[in-house]
Formats: structure tokens, sequence, C-alpha cells
């Protein structure tokens, strides 16, 4: 007790002023709370279980049971529609009352492109659940609500999460959006898809018991896993092969599985160095062929208050950055410094996450939407990769008695969740193979995590994006000054101040002439601007980039770096009230009253 | 695998073209858009046998765009087709004018003319005569302007300010031309050799700017740059998805998002019959041999390298060396081939795109009489460069056609003549003088002291009228050869022999009786065409027991065979059948009957 006050004692008696806090501008008084966050004596408006996942329909349900809870601060906006005729949904959360969407700077998250990589619709519910939750209690909540604008969109594949909640599938399939394609070349569409022989309502493995002329044995600790026999010169033969995921030759063409349904990728789609499909698999006959794909970049490219962008997908535990090939070469050095400060502290806030550069250390794609986030748009974005099933067994000093890969896998499955991820192996008589088994995990293993832990997984990501949302410019007057050269001429200096991380104009923007450039005004009744222009050494004021043109109105593509200042000074004639104003795209415009006299 | 796959590889011999029969010639009519959508929609109703109205999409300003199909009657499933499109470039409205003569001719000579009954016999026609109807729209116009952009426009000179200075008619002659004035900045000097060419200074020579040139237009925001700032900045011809610019300013912001390319994309993945695509525009691909790299060029980094494959590209040259002998068209290519539908037709299509540039004017006197008028251009002369009009404006790309002057980039080569001054000797020997506009004094109300004047709007790429028909002749002559090198894929040998009494050998031929490939090396790499599929049809108490029911095959070269072979087990006296199918060679079929 006696050293907090000591220690506030001294903060006090510090001679410089902090520098202002992100809460400055909220209201002091807000009411206690806490939930989501503190566990004790809270309770949401909206209770939504967050040990569940929610189809295409109930996901949507649970957005609009939010936005009908905070109205004013949550609408639908429905921007085209799926192949199947789905609304694509984009929920905007901002504060209306404070200003339209469009005048805020702009958060875009999105999840599930794969239709399969389902959590990542979780994960955006939350972070507005939170956002909502939180607005009157919590000030950095309250202004990111005010002072920002999310728009969410909850699934970019709506039919294809709907079908795999619906339809027996495995962890993998369904990650292709629904239109048909040929994947054979035989002029049919998905007509030999994988099969739920047994009609469990699953898709797993097959296999087959062929004595001495197999390449597997069972493993002798768990007969439901399998081990190559190896390589030997003593006669040992496997009893056992895997003849494929579970299904038949449908098309008679003497291939199994070989033309599924659709058969493309949506996230290899976007416009930013697109490749045809023999470059790039799944990119689809041209950039945003399908309607999903296209209403999204319609509706960003309506939007130059983009200032963020996330998009989820599952799995494997990443931060991933662009750019998606090696082609692009490496991002300029302002703009990597945010990507790096960001992503450095997502690794701490989601562990077992690590930050990632896509085309070097995952794999190339060409068309990524991230990539394209900005290389296309400008604007700093990630694409997380929720879920690392090294989650299982967190503890990582207990690693030697942590059994590994699939064996890991069922020792979880079997002690923590009564085994009911798993279909033992059951015998069915295949129409082509004959007698084989059929068995393995299910669906919502392995890319996804157990119920217990979704929780975890969507605050910590929700929370990132919200912390990559505070790093989205905001622009304060920091000081003005006006000073008599003599002669009748004034000098008017302006302080324009970012104190957020990232950039009003990306080195990216800036570099491709992306959006518009900043724009310093000065105007006043009695008041004419004789010259003006950027100071480039605040110690001095005379060395100045002057403006050829239009000096009251001065214009720069470089914009207001992270945490940086830009001054400006211009030369003036007259007296009376000058407004100085600060507009761009990716910050609220700011303006102040400078007495010229 | 009990498949025997033997290929017969006889080399697709390109012979010299037939003696030409009169074919009507069809004068080339220049029709705005309304009159143009009017006579296709006539053509089709005066010949229902052959001719067949599509409309295929909306120009941006909801012009509609109109593809006129020629064959007899419906064309067959898969029957191989040809598709034409010309004014896909804004300012050649004069290529609409070939094209729409061709469809003319078509439809006319169907029921007379000998050799278009055979190439309609076994080939559909698309034609799409203007792919570009807003751009073409200013050739009907005043003031008079070739205008290339029609799509989303950028901030052209980044001051916040969108589309506010565009070219315009200041001193309201009815065109909108170029204007020089003197300025201590500008770049440009008379060139000596006839000063109504402009040429950039040379300073190793001792010169130093006296002129800004831009096109004509006003300086509405006060920036000291005349016409920088158009509200349309993207170009349907470079919005198309290969080696797309991106943030480029006629790039658009999306490949496909110009509703034009869309619609012509649209309509070539609706009508996979489509093999080879005949392009009237500033770009070739038949003038000069085309870029090639060889069929296995590795990627760097992971990026296949530029240029038709070496294969495609010496099939290509074949067909080349015979629009030369027919044609002897020495047109060459210009314009941005990034984005391009003749390169996206091609690299992500795997269709013949034969890139014709029909005229420019030429930079060398015509010779003797009876020679062609197109541009014989001294050996090594490098195609018409884009100029480098307008200080600081992209204006001069969009409108680069007609430029006053222009010199070589940077310093001049020594013995180079600049192009505009040999331009203007032709133009001069031709007594074509109209296709300049000397320049006039002008006082602009922003500039000051100006003149306006230079090659006129159109001048420089549409032909004297003289030579329409002309033109239009050759090409249709060069087209007509075209049906007989498109795949068509047949069955010559379906036999079956009994191997024991149950045991069933069956041998089947398929031949490719064009000259060109089923798929060109293009198409097989982007598997943008469907291989072959080749299925045997059996009754139900026979069974396959060697070979499969099915058999793609993706590489049959032109005039090339494949033998394939089955075991089917049969004890019955039975028909056994074979299908083949294909998206753009034909479709066959044959019969065997097999005895007990």
């Amino acid at each position: 007790m006696i050293l907090s006050i000591l220690a506030l004692t001294l903060f006090l008696q510090t001679p410089a002023a902090p520098p202002p806090a992100p809460a400055a501008q909220a209201p002091k008084a807000l009411p206690e709370g806490g939930f989501p966050g503190l566990p004790a004596n809270h309770t949401p408006k909206v209770e939504i279980a967050w040990n569940r996942l929610y189809d295409t329909d109930h996901l949507y349900e649970h957005f609009d049971r939010l936005a009908a809870a905070f109205p004013g601060f949550m609408r639908k906006e429905v921007i085209g529609h799926s192949t199947e005729n789905r609304e694509m949904r984009v929920y905007v959360l901002t504060n209306a009352a404070s200003g339209a969407d469009t005048t805020k700077p702009a958060m875009w998250i999105d999840a599930n492109v794969h239709g399969n990589e389902v959590q990542g619709g979780e994960a955006v519910l939350y972070t507005a659940w939170y956002l909502l939750e939180n607005y009157a209690n919590n000030p950095r909540v309250h202004e990111l609500v005010d002072q920002r604008t999310f728009y969410l969109l909850p699934t970019v594949n709506p039919d294809s999460r709907a079908a795999w909640f619906r339809d027996p599938n495995d962890a993998s399939s369904s990650r292709t959006g629904r239109q048909p394609f040929d994947d054979d070349g035989d002029g049919r569409f998905d007509e030999d898809p994988s099969d739920d022989l047994d009609g469990d309502g699953n898709i797993v493995q097959m296999r087959k018991y062929m004595p001495g002329e197999g390449t597997l044995r069972l493993d002798p600790d768990d007969p439901r896993l399998m081990q190559p026999v190896p390589p030997n010169d003593k006669g040992i033969k496997g009893d056992w092969v895997m003849v494929g995921e579970e299904g038949t030759d449908d098309d008679g063409d003497g291939r199994i599985n070989e033309d599924d349904v659709g058969g493309y990728d949506m996230n290899r789609s976007d416009p930013s160095m697109w490749m045809p499909e023999h470059v790039q698999g799944g990119a689809g006959p041209y950039p945003l062929y399908w309607p999903e794909t296209r209403s999204i970049a319609e509706f960003l490219l309506a939007r130059p208050n983009l200032a963020a962008l996330q998009s989820f997908h599952n799995a494997g535990g990443m931060i991933l950055r662009g750019p998606g090939a090696e082609a692009f070469g490496e991002y300029p050095r302002d703009d990597l410094r945010v990507f790096d400060e960001i992503g450095r502290d997502g690794e701490r806030m989601l562990p077992f996450y690590r930050y990632m550069i896509i085309w070097k250390d995952l794999y190339s794609v060409f068309g990524g939407f991230a990539t394209w986030g900005y290389e296309g748009l400008g604007v700093i974005s990630f694409t997380n990769e929720l879920w690392n099933s090294d989650q299982q067994y967190p503890d990582s000093s207990k690693a030697a008695i942590v059994p590994d890969g699939r064996k890991g896998d069922h020792f979880f499955n079997d002690a923590l969740m009564m085994g009911s991820g798993f279909v033992d192996w059951h015998p069915f008589n295949h129409p082509l193979y004959g007698p084989v088994e059929i068995g393995g995990f299910k669906k919502d293993v392995g890319r996804v995590p157990p119920t217990f832990l979704i929780e975890e997984m969507v605050h910590r990501n929700a929370l990132f994006c919200l912390k990559h949302a505070e790093a989205m410019p905001i622009v304060r007057i920091a000081k003005s000054s006006v000073s008599d050269l003599g002669g009748g001429v004034r000098a008017v200096d302006v302080v324009f101040e970012n104190t957020r991380a990232i950039p009003t104009r990306t080195a990216r923007a800036m570099g491709s002439k992306i959006g518009k450039p900043d724009l310093f005004t000065l105007e006043g009744t009695g008041l004419e601007v004789l010259a003006g222009g950027f100071s480039n050494d605040r110690f001095r004021p005379e060395r100045l980039d002057l403006a050829e043109r239009e000096p009251a109105r001065l214009l720069s593509e470089r914009g207001i770096q992270g945490r940086s200042e830009v001054r400006v000074r211009w030369f003036v004639r007259g007296s009376g009230s000058a407004k100085v104003v600060w507009e761009g795209e990716k910050a609220r415009a700011v303006s102040a009253q400078v007495e010229v006299r | 695998m009990t498949v025997l796959s033997i290929a017969c590889l006889a080399l697709a011999s390109f012979v010299s073209p037939p003696p030409q029969d009169a074919v009507p010639a069809r004068e080339p009519e220049l029709l705005d858009n309304a009159a143009l959508n009017a006579r296709l929609a006539a053509i089709a109703k005066a010949h229902p046998e052959c001719a067949t109205l599509l409309p295929i999409g909306f120009s941006r300003s909801h012009a509609e765009i109109d593809v006129l199909r020629l064959a007899n009657g419906e064309p067959a499933k898969a029957q191989p087709a040809i598709l034409v499109v010309a004014n896909i470039d804004g300012p050649q409205a004069f290529s609409s004018a070939v094209a729409l003569s061709h469809a003319q001719a078509f439809a006319d000579g169907f029921a007379s003319d000998e050799r278009i009954k055979k190439f309609l016999s076994n080939t559909t026609l698309y034609i799409l005569p203007r792919a570009n109807p807003d751009a073409a729209a200013t050739r009907f116009a005043k003031p008079l302007f070739e205008l290339e952009a029609t799509g989303t426009g950028v901030d052209d000179d980044r001051d916040r300010r969108d589309g506010e200075d565009p070219p315009s008619d200041v001193d309201n002659d009815g065109v909108i031309a170029w204007m020089r004035w003197k300025d201590p900045e500008g770049e440009w000097v008379p060139d000596p050799a006839d000063p109504r060419a402009m040429v950039k200074a040379d300073a190793k020579k001792g010169q130093r700017g006296e002129y800004k040139l831009a096109l004509e237009g006003r300086d509405l925001d006060h920036d000291e740059s005349a016409s920088e700032d158009s509200p349309h900045d993207a170009i349907v011809n470079q919005n198309f998805p290969h080696e797309w610019q991106e943030h480029g300013a006629h790039a658009g912001r999306f490949p496909m998002d110009e509703p034009e390319a869309r619609a012509i994309a649209e309509f070539m993945l609706l009508h996979k019959d489509i093999a080879l695509v005949v392009t009237y525009g500033t770009l070739d691909t038949l003038v000069e041999k085309a870029k090639s790299v060889g069929d296995s060029a590795p990627p760097v980094k992971r990026i296949p390298p530029a240029g038709w494959l070496e294969s495609d590209a010496n099939l290509l040259g074949e067909l080349s060396k015979r629009y030369g002998e027919i044609t002897s068209n020495k047109t060459k290519g210009r314009g941005v081939e990034g984005g391009s539908f003749q390169a996206w037709a091609y690299q992500h299509r795997g269709l013949w795109s034969l890139a014709i540039p029909l005229w420019d004017m030429p930079t060398e006197v015509k010779k003797k009489e009876g020679e062609a008028a197109g541009g014989d251009k001294p050996e090594g002369d490098k195609p018409p460069e884009k100029p480098e009009a307008a200080e600081g404006a992209k204006a001069d790309a969009k409108d680069a056609a007609k430029t006053p002057g222009k010199g070589e980039k940077g310093a001049a080569k020594e013995d180079k003549p600049n192009e505009d001054v040999q331009r203007l000797k032709w133009m001069d020997s031709a007594g074509e003088t109209a296709r300049f506009l000397p320049w006039k004094a002008f006082t602009h109300p922003e500039l000051g002291a100006v003149e306006i004047g230079g090659f006129a709007p159109f001048s420089r790429i549409e032909p004297p009228k003289a030579e329409w028909p002309v033109i239009a002749k050759k090409e249709l002559d060069f087209l007509l050869t075209l049906a007989v090198d498109l795949p068509h894929v047949t069955i010559p040998e379906l036999s079956a022999k009994r191997l024991s009494p149950a045991l069933i050998e069956i041998k089947a031929a398929v031949v490719n009786d064009g000259l060109l490939p089923v798929a060109n090396k293009a198409a097989q790499r982007a598997e943008a065409s469907r291989p072959l599929r080749v299925r045997l049809v059996l009754p139900e108490a026979a069974k396959i027991v060697g070979g499969a029911p099915q058999i793609l095959i993706r590489d049959l070269g032109g005039k090339s065979r494949k033998e394939l072979r089955w075991l089917v087990l049969c004890d019955q006296p039975t028909q056994i059948g074979l299908e083949i199918d294909s998206d753009n060679a034909g479709l066959a079929n044959a019969v065997t009957e097999v005895k007990k």
C-alpha cells in the first residue's frame, strides 16, 4: 500500500506530461463493468454460448439478436448473394450517433472463405458481442465503437458453411464454393463426390485387410492406428492398405471421389497478381469471378475509410501477412514496421500462433485476399489461422510424456472427449473393393477446437483484432501558433499529429497512388494565404517544401506516419479567424480555429 | 493399361491458299451504334437460315453489345467456331466497318458462294463488330475525338478532384485536336525538317525545349496543365487479366471490371466451341513474329515467362505467312499488351489469337502504282511508340494515335527521321492533306496564346476511303481460309475381332482432320478446354476387361492419329459403339457389329 502511494507520488512529480493515453477522449464516468472479460457479478445483455459452433442460419441469427439488442450500434447490410442465393451479410458496427460509418476509419473482419474453416465466424461474432457488451463500461471499447467502424462479414462462404454443418463431411471438405466445376474434365459436373457409404453422417477413411499383401500393419499399442512396414529383406509384409476417403466410383470412370462438389478456391480470386488455374490452382476463370468474392471487392472499393483488415481461416496457429508470392518483393520498410509491431504483439496475445509471411513461411498464394488488402487497397492486413492442435497439450514441460501426432490426438480424444471424436473402424462391403473397414476422426476434430477451448480461441483472436483496430490512425491538431514576420505577413504554424501506429497513408498507398492524398487546408475571411508548405526541420522553420500552387490547400501523398507529426507553415496576410483542417481517408477529419492577429 | 496410343505425327502442312474465288466484296460502312445494331438485326432477319443475333451484354453507358452468329442453321454441338472481334480499341471504328462487311458477305454468300458455303458447312463464325460502343460513339459525335478510356476514373493529377480537367474543344471547331504553346519549361520544338511536326528537344544537340504540348482542352483547375484529368481512365482493352497492370491509370479497378470486358469474357466462357479468335485492333500477332518462349520454359518466381509457347508460335508463324501472302498487310502492332483481350485469349483461354492491326498512316511514301498503301517501313524500323505528348499528363497514352509530333525516347537516334515528318510526307504525296489541321493561333482562356492543330482525329488510323473495300476483301479472303485449319475429330476405323468365343478385341483410330491441334500448348497448360472424351458404348451383356470405359485425350496434333484398343468379354452377337465428345473439335461416333 505504502509502496504504491509512493509510486503515485513519483508519477505525479514527473515533470514531463505523459503522452495522451488512448482513453483520453472517452467520457470519464462509465458504469462499472467488464463482461465479457471479468467473470464475477456480470451478466451480458445477450447470452451466447461460446462452447459451440453455429451453422450459417444460427450464426446470422446471433448477429440479428445483437443488432436488435443494441439499436443504433449495429446494422445489417446485404452486400450480395452467394451462389446458392444466401445473403452476403456485413454487419456494420459503430455508434451511429457519433457519425456515419463511412466517416470513421474502419476495420474489415471476415471469416470462413473456405467453407470448412468455420470457427472464424464465431470469432467475428465474438468481436461484435465484446464491443457491444462492453461499450457502456470500458473506455477503450467506448472509443472503438464511437470513433471507429467495424465491417463484420461472419462468413464469406455461407453456402459451404451451411453444407459443412448439414452434410457428411470431413475436416477439410466443403472448402470450395458451391458452383459446379468439372474437376476431372469429363464433361460432367460434381458427379463423383465422397460418399457416406455407411450412412452414419461422417466422411472418414477406408482401410482394407489384405494379409501378406499390404504396406501397413496395425499399431501394436493401438489398433485404430496403422504404421508403415519398414522396407526389409526378411519378407515381412503388411496386412493392410489404406484405400482412401470414404466413397466409391459414382461415375464409373475407374476413379474414386475425383469430382466432388465445386472444386475451386475463393481465396485465390483477388486481383493483385492474380494467376490463372495452371499457375494457381482454384483461381477460377478470372479474378473475382464468383458472386461472393465480387460483392466483397465492390463493397471494399467503395469504402476508402478502410484502414485495417483481418480475414480468419483455420488452422495451424498463424498470424499471416503478405505477400502471398515472392514476385511481389518485400514490403516497404515503413509499412513493415507496422506489420511487425502488430504481428509480434499478436504472438504474445495468441500463444501457439506464429507471425509469418505467406509465401515464405507457408506457401505461395496468388490472388489471396489479405495480399489484395495490402497490395490492392493499401491497408495493413492479416490472416489468422485459428487453432493449433498443439493447444491440446499446452504444457511443453510434459513433452516427454505426451504422445505425438495421431497418438496424441487419440489420447486427447479418449481422455478429454470420451472418445466421441473418432468413428471406430467397422466393416463395410465396398462395391469396388469388397470387404473394407471404415473409420477415422470426425469433421470437427483437427481443424476446429473442442467445445471447451472455443471461447479462449475467439476471445484472443477478437482482442487481437481490437488491438489492430486501435492502431488505426487518429489525427489531432497538437499545436498551432502564429508569429508576425513583419511587413504585414504572419506565419501560421500547425502541428498535425497521428497518435496511433498505422499511418494515414501506408507506404504502399503512397507508392501505388491508392486512394487520395491527405489534405491540409487553411481558410478564413479577411485572410489571404500567400504561401504554404510542409516543414522538414522542426528547429529551422524556414526549411519548407513550398507548394507550387494553391498554398491554402496542401496535398501530401505521404500523409501522417504512425505516431508522427506533420508540421505545416502558412504565410498569411490580413487578420481574422482561420480554420485549419486535416482531411484524409483513414482517420476522422479534424479542424481547429486559429486566431491570426 | 492395354490401350495402345500411337500418335502418327503427320506434321501439319500449311499449304498456300488456293486461288481466290470471287467473294462478293462488301463496301465497309461506318455506322454509329444504333445503326450498326440495327444492321446486324436486319441481317439476322433477312437471313434466318444462317444469321442469328446474340446480344451479349451492355457497355458502361448501357449500349447493347451484339454478336452475329453465322452458321448453317443451328450449329451442331462442339462444331468449331471462329470469333471475330473488332473495335475493342475505342478509336478503331474502321475495324467495325470491316467486321460488319464480313457479316454481310457471309449472310449474302451463304446460298450462292461456294467458299462461304464450305466454310459454314462445318464451322461457326461469330462476329462482334463493336466491342467498345461507348468509345466508338465519339467517332460519330461532335466534337470529334479519339476516345480510348470509357471506364472507371482515377484522379490523374492527384489533386483530390476527380475528372475536373478533361480534353475539350476549346476553339469550338468541332474537333478535339492538339495544342502547343510557348513555355520555358516546355520540352518540345518544331521539327526543322517539317515544322508542323513536333519533336522533343535533344539537349545533347544543344537544343532547348520551347513548347508545351497537350491535347486540346481547358485548364479548369488552374494547375498549368491542360486536359490532364479525364473523368474516365480505364480502357476496356487493358482490363483483361493477363499481365493486368494493377494501379495503372488505364487498367481499371480490377480485371473484368469494365462491363464490356466482362461481357466478352462471359460470352467466351459460355461458347466453348470457339477455337480461334481474330481481333482487329492495335496489337499484332500475324504481321511480325510473335514473341515466344520454350514450351517448357521454367517459371520465374512461379510465374511462367511471357510469350507464345514455341510449338504454338511455330504454327502461328505458318498462319502469319499465309496472312502476308493474301493481304500483304505490313501494319505493325502498337498499343499495350498487358491486360489486352488478345493476350488473354491465348494465354488464359488457350485460343489461337490472331491479332491484326488493319491500318496505320504510312511512314513511307508509296513508291509505285498498285503497291499496297499500308506502311512499308524501312527495315528494322520500330513500331510507332506511344507519343510523349503533354508533360505530366496521361492523356497521351489514351490518345496516342494522333499526336502531332513524336521524338524518339530520350535522345533521338542520329539518323532516324521523326516518324511524324515521314507521315506528313506520305500525307502530302497521297493528297490526303486534310488529315493534318494546320496550327492556328488561339487565345486560350487560361493559357493565353496557344496554337491548335496537329493530326486530325482518326486521320492516322483510318485509311483513305478507296482502300476500305480492298482491305475488307483481303481480310475476308484470309478469314475464309481458316475453317480448314480448325480441328475436327473423326473415327476412320472401328473394328472388333473375336480372340476367343467370349473375348473381343476392339481397335479404333481417332484422327484430327484439321491442321491445328485439338488443343494448343497454351490450352493444354491452362486446361482451358476439356480433353477429347472417347467412350465405348457397350450392351449390358458386355464387360470391359482391358482398357478404360472413358479415355481422355489432351493432345492430338493437326492431321494426327491415335490408336486405341480394348478387350471386351461378351459371348453374344453384339453391336459396339464408340463416341467422341469435344468442346470445339466436333463430335464423332461409329458402330461395329460383332458376330457370334
